[in-house]
Parts: C-alpha cells; structure tokens; sequence
C-alpha cells in the first residue's frame, strides 16, 4: 500500500539524517526540493489540507518528541499513555479525524532527528524504572503508512527490543507491515483502529480495507507481535448493531486472542467547531448529524444514554469471544465505566496501573516485576512525566 | 489637481464603490445649500469620467440638482491602484471599515493588481490580515445574498460570526434573515437556531429551506406577534427533530419532578445534557427551623417515590 506523494521537501537541517537518507532512496520518481527552515512556513501558508496530504515534508522537530498524550480533562479518565512526536498527519483522509483542525502545520511531515527521540526516551524509562510504559506514534499521525518510505518501525522496534518494561505500539488503519516483519517484535504492538466496513468504505478514505487490515494483523501475530485494536471512533449509523457485531467477529475469527494486548473503545468525539469543517470537506457525510452534546470537556459527544449503548453492545460481543482480553474506554467518565463494564478505576494513575497489571499476568516477561499500584499513584508520579 | 467637472461627464459605474450605503437626506440638503465643498474623485478625461470615490456626494448631488462638482482627477504618473490607495487612507482616517467593506476593498484592489507593497497597505489602512486564505475567507462573504451583507454591516458581525450563514442557499439566507429581525434575534443565539435547522436538515437529508418552513411556516407568517413565545416555539421544534432522545428524557423528567413536593424549600435539578447522571436538589436554609422543615419533605413516602423514579429515568 503506497500513498501518492506528489512532492517531498527536505529541510537544509534535515540533510544527512539516515531517515532522510532512507526516504530520499525509496522515493523513485517524486521531485526532491530543498529548502532552508525559514521557508518552511511559506511553504505552509495558504496550503490547503488535501495538497498537505500529498507533500512531504522531512524536517527536524525542535519542540518535545516524547509526551503524554494530551487525553482530555476531568471527569473524563485517560489512561496515561505515552506520545513519540515522531511525524505528523496521514496521507489517508478520514471524515472525523481530528488532526485536520488539530495540527496547525497541513503537509504530512516526518521528523527526522531520531537520535534526539530515543535519548529523550531512554531519559523519560529511567526516570521511573518501576514503571510499565506504554509509547505509541499513533497519535499525531498513522504509525505506518508511511513506513514503506521512512522505514522507522525497524529503528523503533529493534531500539525496543533491547528496552525493559515498554512496549511500542504502532497504531495504523493500512496495512505497511514490510518493516515490522523483518525486526525484532519482542515489544512491539502490531494496533490497527477498525470499524465496520459500511463505515471503513464510507468514512476512511483511502484506508487499507478491513479484510486487508486482518490479514496484515494475523501477519505480525505470526512473527510473534503483540496485538491491539481500537475501536474509536464507535459511529452510530443505521445498522450499527449488525456492523460492530460483524467487525468483532472478524478479528476473533482472525487472530489469537491470547496475542491481543488491549482493545479500546472510544466514542466520536471532537472538538466544537470542527463540525462545520467536516460538513464543509466531506458534504455527504452523516455521522455529525446524531444526537450529540456539548461534554464537560468542551469536546462534542454523543449522548451518554447513547454511548452507553453503544459500549455496552460492542463490549459485551467482545467478552462473548474473550474474557480477559484488556478492555478500555477512551475519554469516558467513571459513570460510563460503571453502567458498562460495573467498575472504573478511581484516577488515570490507577488506569495505566491496570494496564501493567494485565500486561503482567497474560504477557509474562514484558513488565520485568509485578506491578505495585503504589509506584502508579504516587504524588510525585504526575511531576516526573512532565518529560 | 482640482477641477471643477460637469455632473453629466461621470459615469454610472460603480464600481469602486465599497461603502455600506449611500448617505442620505441630510447631504442633498446641505449640497443644495453650499454645493459639493469635499473634491470627488476620478478617473479617465472630460466627458468620460469614471467615480472613484465619493459616491455619496456624487448622489446626493445628483438629487439635490448640482450641475457641477469639484473633483480631484488621477494624474497620468500615478496607478489606478495607487490612487485608490490615496482615497482610501482619507476614509481610513476617519472611520472604521465593516467586513462588507474590508470585502469590497479587498475585491477592488485585486481586480486593479495591486501590487503586493500597495496591497499590505491596503490591508493596514482596514485593519484586515494579508495572509492570502483569510483575503479569500473575507472576500466570500460578498457572496452572500444582499439581505446576508446588509444584516452583517447593521451588526457589524465578525468573518467568525458571519461564517454562521455559509452553506446555506440565498432563499435559505434571505428567509432566515427575515425571521431574525423578526424575533430580534442575533449573535450567537442567531448562530445555535443556524446550526440546529442545518443539523435537523442534514438528519433528514433535506434542504435547509424545509426545514425553516417546517417550523416557521412556509413564509413565516406562522410565527407569532409575541416574539419570545416565538422564538421558544422555533427552538421546542427544532430540539425534537435534533435531540428526541435528550427531549423526551428531559420531559419525562420534568413530568415526574412536578411530583415531588418542596415546599419552596428544595429545587431539583439536572444536567439537561444528560452527561451527569445525578439529580442535585437545591436547599434553601434560611432558619434552624428550615433543617427540620427539609428533614420533612424528604421523609414524605411521594417525594421519595419521585426521586427514586427521576433516578431511574436519569441513570438508564
């Protein structure tokens, strides 16, 4: 699976770095220009979303590469997850994705400064050996597609592969596994976000599709990856029931459950003007048309009643195939917890102490001593992972 | 270089005309009186002359029965562009521009190829941003329909605030323009009925225009002289196609609170969104005696009844 790159711009800065080296190999037959950094916010100006999405732009990134996920407020839990700034944006154009009213910048761009990342991980482990990381290049853009140029799943996973007690998860909706098959997958989590295929068709423009995504899944289990898969945004549409049913069906008619980490579920949510931009890009799209509220948070959500529903059912296929696989929600507050599941933890320390937990019991070896919830929850904890 | 020109030798064509509305009565009177005393100013040569600015003076001349004007003409050394430049800051002295006329401007000195020194100071003398999108983004609102750029001038809405009627047809903008000044309505309650009609429409798969029809009546005459019950009954409908669950929960809600007796004394309340699943009940404590009084009510069998109903409803 290859995105069309119409062009790539390298930073003077970026000149020599072995990412740029790599993509500058792999990219037969795309124009190359380079450009100092003072002209890269020309480059950006006035630049509209679906050009971005076919320019690439490797650069090296000055600000923070590893930080918490920026989650949401209180009363909404989020479980402490770990953010490699490490590209951002997605050839791929799905209608709710959030990135295109988050990131300010709208080329595809891949930070090349590497050796910085994994100093400043190596920095972020040992300042709390006790703990259980969980690191993901997920959040800001898909974790592999453009993996077939950059090649970084390799670097990641073999710099992992030598690390104690994290994992890397690469969170992706193609299907570029090349890199991951021929590196070391000892710590690697293989996740890919899925959906019924009525809205893979409908609303993820340009994905790999839900078939394909298995079939790359059962691959990386295969090699001996972790798995994950995230089932976020949930999306009410006529048929729902039906879809998701499907959906869960597939993945524990695909892979063993045994190899699946964690499965999240996460409601479409963003934030309050972001809605006139989705209708303004994908006009024939229904999904911002539901019941949907302002949150605590700020953000835009379905109804509790409804979401609760929504949970519920997909929650309830999933422990009809597994009863220990790791369940979690994305954004909810203990209230939804609770109607769903019949318990939530009490902090978002205590959540990614849950996480550890489980990780510890069905992964032996991946966390390198049982978990001590009072290493999560400690109150100098939140001060140390300010990175 | 004034002259005096003859009224007849400037054409009709307006434009570089970018003001809001031509200046009315009160300027005739005065030109009738003292004629033009404010130099136009044109373009082009005796008995083809083409306004560049003035274009009030110039029609209140034209009432008030002036046969000449006095007027500044562009010298051959200087752009078109650059002339209107040199209008523009005499404007730009002495007042503020709304968005139409940022719009107007900006249109202008496109069509002329400002060049980009020219045009950054075009862009200073209105107060507008230079980068290029938000030109665009200022520019489009002179695509709204006329009653759109009027309501935005009377309010001086904001490029935020005005972007509310963006998708909408121009029957769709002139209808809810009218419904606006009607019920006196604008800003941001403007924008929520706005979003609320697109949002039912788009649920439906319907034009916007239905759906202002299905709760204003089809040319609006449906809505009643008493503005806020009005406005209450436009919103009543719209929530019901938008938020039925959310709706009917809170009406049943407000249905079996009416069953719980305070006595003044204790208000219930909830989150109407229905994130919180809570009922929180307002107490007010003025005397020790209100304590006991409280203790009362909800030791009453009914009003515990209600509760635990109103706890149910909430919570499922």
């Amino acid at each position: 699976m290859k995105f069309p790159i119409e062009h790539i711009y390298v930073d003077e800065r970026s000149r020599g770095h072995s990412i740029t080296r790599r993509v500058l190999d792999r990219a037969e037959g795309i124009p190359v220009s380079y450009i100092g950094a003072d002209q890269l916010d020309k480059l950006y100006r006035g630049m509209s979303l679906d050009t971005g999405k076919r320019t690439l732009v490797l650069t090296v990134q000055k600000g923070d590469m590893v930080k918490p996920c920026p989650g949401t407020s209180k009363p909404y839990l989020c479980c402490k997850y770990t953010v490699l700034n490490s590209a951002n944006h997605c050839p791929m154009d799905c209608t709710y994705c959030v990135l295109q009213g988050y990131l300010e910048r709208p080329c595809l761009t891949v930070f090349t400064n590497t050796d910085t990342l994994f100093k400043t991980i190596d920095r972020v482990l040992s300042m709390e050996p006790r703990r259980f990381f969980r690191i993901g290049t997920g959040e800001f853009a898909d974790s592999l597609a453009l993996d077939y140029l950059t090649g970084f799943s390799a670097d990641l996973a073999g710099y992992f592969s030598s690390r104690e007690n994290c994992v890397i998860e690469l969170k992706t909706k193609a299907d570029c596994i090349e890199n991951i098959l021929t590196s070391p997958p000892d710590r690697v989590v293989a996740a890919w976000s899925v959906n019924p295929v009525q809205i893979v068709s409908q609303e993820e423009h340009l994905s790999a599709s839900l078939g394909k995504r298995m079939k790359a899944a059962r691959k990386c289990q295969d090699h001996g990856c972790m798995l994950a898969f995230h089932f976020d945004p949930l999306i009410l549409y006529e048929g729902w029931e039906r879809g998701y049913a499907e959906t869960v069906e597939t993945i524990f008619s695909n892979v063993d459950s045994t190899r699946i980490a964690w499965i999240s579920l996460g409601a479409l949510r963003f934030p309050p003007d972001f809605r006139r931009g989705i209708i303004r890009r994908f006009p024939e799209t229904s999904i911002v048309y539901n019941e949907m509220i302002r949150g605590i948070d700020g953000k835009i959500r379905y109804i509790r009643p409804a979401r609760v529903k929504l949970f519920r059912y997909v929650f309830q296929r999933i422990r009809s195939f597994s009863k220990d696989v790791f369940v979690y929600f994305c954004m909810e507050p203990p209230w939804v917890w609770d109607s769903v599941m019949g318990c939530h933890p009490e902090t978002n320390e205590e959540l990614d102490y849950w996480f550890a937990r489980s990780m510890n019991h069905r992964f032996p070896g991946v966390v390198c001593e049982k978990p001590d919830i009072s290493s999560y929850t400690a109150e100098d904890f939140s001060a140390s992972r300010t990175m | 270089m004034i002259e005096f020109i003859t009224v007849r030798d400037i054409s009709k064509d307006d434009s570089f005309r970018f003001s809001d509305a031509l200046k009315g009565g009160h300027l005739a009177e005065s030109i009738k009186e003292t004629g033009v005393l404010c130099p136009l100013a044109v373009t082009g040569s005796p008995g083809n002359f083409t306004l560049v600015a003035g274009f009030s003076r110039m029609s209140a001349a034209l009432k008030s029965g002036v046969e000449t004007v006095p007027a500044r003409i562009k010298p051959h050394g200087l752009s078109l562009a650059e002339f209107f430049v040199q209008e523009l800051q005499a404007h730009a002295a002495a007042r503020t521009f709304t968005l139409t006329e940022k719009a107007r401007i900006l249109r202008i000195s496109g069509r002329l190829g400002c060049p980009s020194s020219l045009y950054s100071r075009t862009c200073r003398l209105i107060e507008a941003p230079e980068e290029p999108h938000i030109r665009k983004q200022i520019t489009a609102v002179l695509e709204f329909s006329p009653d759109v750029q009027a309501y935005i001038s009377e309010y001086g809405l904001s490029l935020k605030q005005s972007s509310m009627f963006r998708g909408l047809s121009d029957r769709e903008q002139e209808r809810i323009i009218a419904m606006a000044h009607m019920l006196g309505i604008r800003g941001v309650e403007l924008r929520k009925i706005i979003d609320l009609m697109q949002h039912a429409a788009g649920k439906r798969k319907l034009p916007v225009i239905d759906v202002i029809n299905s709760c204003t009546g089809t040319s609006g005459d449906e809505v009643s002289e008493n503005r806020n019950q009005a406005l209450k009954d436009i919103k009543k409908r719209l929530m019901k196609q938008v938020y039925p669950v959310m709706e009917h929960t809170n009406s049943e809600l407000r249905t079996l609170s009416r069953g719980f007796r305070g006595h003044d004394l204790v208000n219930l309340a909830w989150d109407e969104t229905l994130e919180k699943p809570e009922i929180r009940l307002n107490a007010v404590i003025e005397s020790a005696e209100d304590i006991v009084k409280i203790a009362d009510i909800f030791s009453e069998t009914e009003n515990k009844e209600s509760l635990k109903s109103m706890i149910s409803v909430i919570k499922s």
